[in-house]
């Protein structure tokens, strides 16, 4: 059997797709003839190639994929092949407009190329001969699936074509199946056993039915769905990922110029081992399979090294929705060993050690997303984040200490969040966090599928749900289909209102552009500390701290509350009062070196 | 955070090697001979600067071995005083390269002969008093041209002019500039294929490799902004 496993805009031109790359091993390995198809690298190829006439280029492509996904601008731009061209299109740019979004032409540009693309990528995909197609849909890659899926329907309509990814979880699967006829199978959450299964039954020695977590026709063209089972994949039999077709694509392409930063993408992981105990209340990404699985150290080291030494590229996106713990001592000392220049990408849960730090950092982790989410206890408490504000503004001093970006937003927007006890508080204090790593915006909550908000309304969202404003102007559905096809959803306001969320904007805007010329930096010299202040909008000058006072500023090297501090001062042979304490950090917070919420308090100031 | 330190053996150790001065009790100023700087910053690397912001002065341009030594000790910046001339500009190339790869803040003054200055622009520059006529290096940033080590291959990251990656043969570099590529060889075949690249330097009879390493990469694919 041959199969073409293809991937479409908007998927990253920067790594491999996972999906085709781990389903090539598998279906390669049970005996089929696998072609991987980029569409994305197809897709910038045609801008690039009709630049001179249409004005648009690869750099345009990244900057929808950048930007598209919370506006549905990448879909909407393919509804011109779905549907028709100019599709709605002056309701999406009124929509557009009203949301500020800033590359409204390309976007009305690139929606006229993508008819002809489409039809250019069908043939394209026929000329590999293939009897199944796989078309893979996360994020925003669903218009485009089901135009190219039409398109190849037109061509051969005896052609077999399988949807799967992220987009096809649970309900969403069924709905795309019923409602898009050009769509023979969905194969719903992750891939490698139902794939195995589906390959028997293509094969005649399984029946459909069979088949885990299937969406399929019966001979009346009826859509039936499986009962959904999460067919979580343990850890050790994660699939080395096929990466070559893609690298070899990538090097030969006209585009490879405007591809700054290629990647490997890998996983040593699936799932979340956080969320299994107390899942995020906003969060949706794992869907049916949150159970956490890692590889075995050793393959995860293997699959690192022997993809670097494969393809010469030293960065490493790895796709683990949080390092696996047992990780830092396994994985990242052997990494750290090889002294090679890695900037590695991991998700990680916040609350990490300065040890944990170390080994990241030595292992040439570069980048993390740590889930910061927000400095407010309370908020923090509401999200069922599991750590407080004075913890996470701790995590990010030693981000900055040990060197690791932190990618991170601040969300806002939640069910029983309140403007004079969450967010004033903080603001007030944010100035003083300058020098550390700041988010990169404010973003209102939405209410993604599988995310506790969704499944739980007496979490605060507790009128109907209904898709987020893009959906109903890009589908040609009716409601009840939209809100099973949907993955992220709007509610009537909560938390926070936009006036409000106008303050935090400004305030975030301000640090981050105050960030780069602030240092607040600590050393103990002796028995004194001596804090140097050169951050922006804060006199220069040196704080120095001796006696009790110095002990008691590095104790607050980790988030306390004033009856611990005091607890470890006394252990420490301190004679200090509370009311010595209270003194103190008094004075520290009208200097700016600590930081306070909830009753806890940090030091802000980052050891040289 | 740190603990509470002892500055005593870091004070002793610098005066025995150079003259010490402290115009206050969180700073010191060593000024140690050329001869002596590297003991000196080999016995610094294994006490630490114990707290003490630490500058380092010193004659001339040193070892990158040196430069590793002084930063694994956290000395805040080393100054080379004096003037750098043609007959220092291969030592000083490993010096500098050095203290870009290490983050250490290098202090130098002089003037570079003219025909290396556009070799020299992703190197720090010289003191601003030092560069009335010299102001190839004011475009300088950190990661202008710089090299990461993989396993059998160097990767040359050069946004000197445009944003161009290049992978060579690590084994060859190694061959002809030491394991940390910061030493200087002579003239040969392959050293002129990478002066063509512009990615080595020749001066007189020697050959410098320009790139510094980037052990902690500059952010600046798409993902990371």
């Amino acid at each position: 059997m041959r199969v073409t496993l293809a991937t479409l805009p908007w998927q990253t031109l920067h790594w491999p797709s996972s999906a085709v790359s781990v389903l090539d091993t598998v279906l390669s390995g049970i005996g089929w003839r696998v072609t991987q198809f980029y569409g994305n690298l197809v897709f910038a190829e045609q801008l690039l190639a009709s630049s001179a006439a249409t004005g648009l280029t690869p750099d345009d492509y990244h900057a929808i994929c950048d930007s598209g996904y919370p506006h549905g601008v990448g879909e909407w731009i393919f509804t011109s092949a779905l549907y028709q061209p100019h599709w709605r299109q002056d309701e999406f740019r009124k929509f557009l407009d009203e949301r500020g979004y800033e590359h409204t032409d390309a976007a009305l540009r690139l929606h006229e190329q993508a008819p002809s693309f489409v039809e250019q990528c069908a043939q394209r995909i026929l000329d590999t001969q293939p009897h199944l197609v796989g078309l893979t849909s996360t994020f925003e890659q669903n218009v485009p699936s089901l135009a190219v899926a039409a398109a190849l329907k037109r061509l051969q309509p005896d052609l077999q074509i399988v949807m799967g990814g992220a987009n096809c979880d649970g309900p969403m699967g069924a709905a795309i199946h019923r409602n898009f006829p050009q769509i023979d199978l969905v194969v719903r959450g992750e891939g490698e056993r139902p794939v195995r299964e589906l390959a028997e039954a293509l094969s005649g020695l399984r029946d459909m039915s069979d088949v885990t977590s299937l969406c399929w026709r019966d001979n009346a063209g009826v859509s039936h769905a499986n009962p959904y089972v999460a067919a979580v994949t343990p850890g050790p039999q994660i699939p080395v990922p096929t990466m070559r077709p893609f690298f070899d694509l990538v090097e030969a392409s006209p585009v490879r110029p405007w591809i700054n930063g290629l990647s490997l993408r890998l996983e040593t992981s699936r799932g979340c081992w956080w969320g299994e105990k107390r899942h995020c209340t906003f969060c949706g990404l794992n869907g049916g399979g949150m159970a956490f699985r890692s590889k075995p150290p050793d393959r995860a080291f293997d699959e690192i090294t022997q993809a670097v030494k494969d393809f010469g590229l030293l960065d490493v996106m790895l796709s683990d929705n949080i390092l696996d713990p047992t990780y830092v001592d396994t994985l990242l000392p052997r990494l750290a060993a090889l002294d090679w220049d890695l900037r590695i990408f991991y998700e990680v849960k916040s609350n990490l050690k300065p040890t944990d730090l170390a080994a990241l950092s030595k292992a040439g982790v570069t980048m993390v997303q740590p889930g910061i989410e927000s400095l407010s206890t309370r908020v923090l408490s509401i999200m069922d984040k599991g750590a407080t504000g004075p913890a996470q503004v701790r995590s990010l001093r030693l981000f900055r200490e040990y060197g690791i970006e932190p990618k991170w937003n601040y969300l806002y927007g939640f069910p029983g969040e309140d403007w004079a006890k969450d967010y004033a508080p903080i603001l007030a204090q944010m100035p003083a966090l300058v020098h550390l790593p700041p988010p990169n915006c404010a973003s209102r909550i939405y209410v993604d599928r599988f995310a506790p908000l969704f499944d739980n309304p007496s979490l605060g969202f507790d009128q109907p749900l209904r898709p987020t404003r893009w959906y109903p102007l890009i589908y040609d559905l009716p409601a009840g289909e939209l809100n099973e096809l949907a993955y992220s959803f709007e509610h009537d306001i909560r938390g926070i209102d936009d006036d409000d969320a106008a303050l935090l904007d400004v305030a975030i805007d301000a640090w981050r552009s105050g960030h780069e010329d602030s240092r607040l930096t600590l050393t103990a010299v002796g028995s004194m500390v001596v804090i140097n202040d050169t951050r922006q909008g804060f006199p220069q000058r040196d704080h120095t701290l001796a006696g009790e006072k110095a002990a008691l500023y590095l104790m607050l090297s980790r988030h306390m509350s004033v009856p611990a501090i005091l607890a470890t001062a006394r252990s420490a042979g301190l004679t200090v009062t509370e009311a010595d304490i209270r003194t103190y950090l008094s004075e520290w917070l009208d200097a700016a070196l600590v930081f306070e919420d909830g009753g806890f308090w940090v030091g802000i100031a980052v050891p040289e | 955070m740190n603990a509470f330190t002892d500055t005593t053996p870091v004070i002793a150790l610098a005066a025995q090697h150079g003259d010490c001065q402290q115009p206050s009790p969180f700073t010191l100023i060593v000024t140690v001979q050329c001869r002596l700087v590297d003991l000196f910053a080999m016995r610094l690397s294994h006490i630490g600067n114990a707290g003490l912001r630490i500058t380092v002065r010193t004659p001339r341009p040193v070892t990158a071995t040196t430069v590793y030594n002084l930063a694994t000790a956290r000395v805040s910046r080393l100054e080379i005083t004096d003037p750098v001339d043609q007959m220092t500009v291969i030592p000083w190339f490993e010096t500098a390269k050095a203290a870009a790869t290490l983050g250490m803040p290098l202090i130098w003054r002089g003037s570079l002969p003219v025909g290396v200055r556009r070799h020299a622009r992703h190197l720090p520059p010289p003191s601003d008093d030092d560069r009335s006529d010299d102001r190839s290096q004011d475009g300088w940033r950190y990661g202008l041209l710089g090299w990461r080590r993989g396993p059998g291959f160097a990767e040359v990251l050069d946004r000197r002019r445009g944003n161009r990656r290049t992978l060579v043969d690590l084994d060859v570099l190694t061959g002809m500039f030491g394991e940390g590529l910061d030493r200087s060889s002579f003239f040969s075949g392959t050293a002129s294929e990478l002066v063509d690249a512009g990615l080595a330097m020749s001066f007189r009879d020697e050959v410098v490799w320009l790139p510094y390493r980037l052990r902690a990469c500059p952010a600046t694919a798409s993902w990371v902004t």
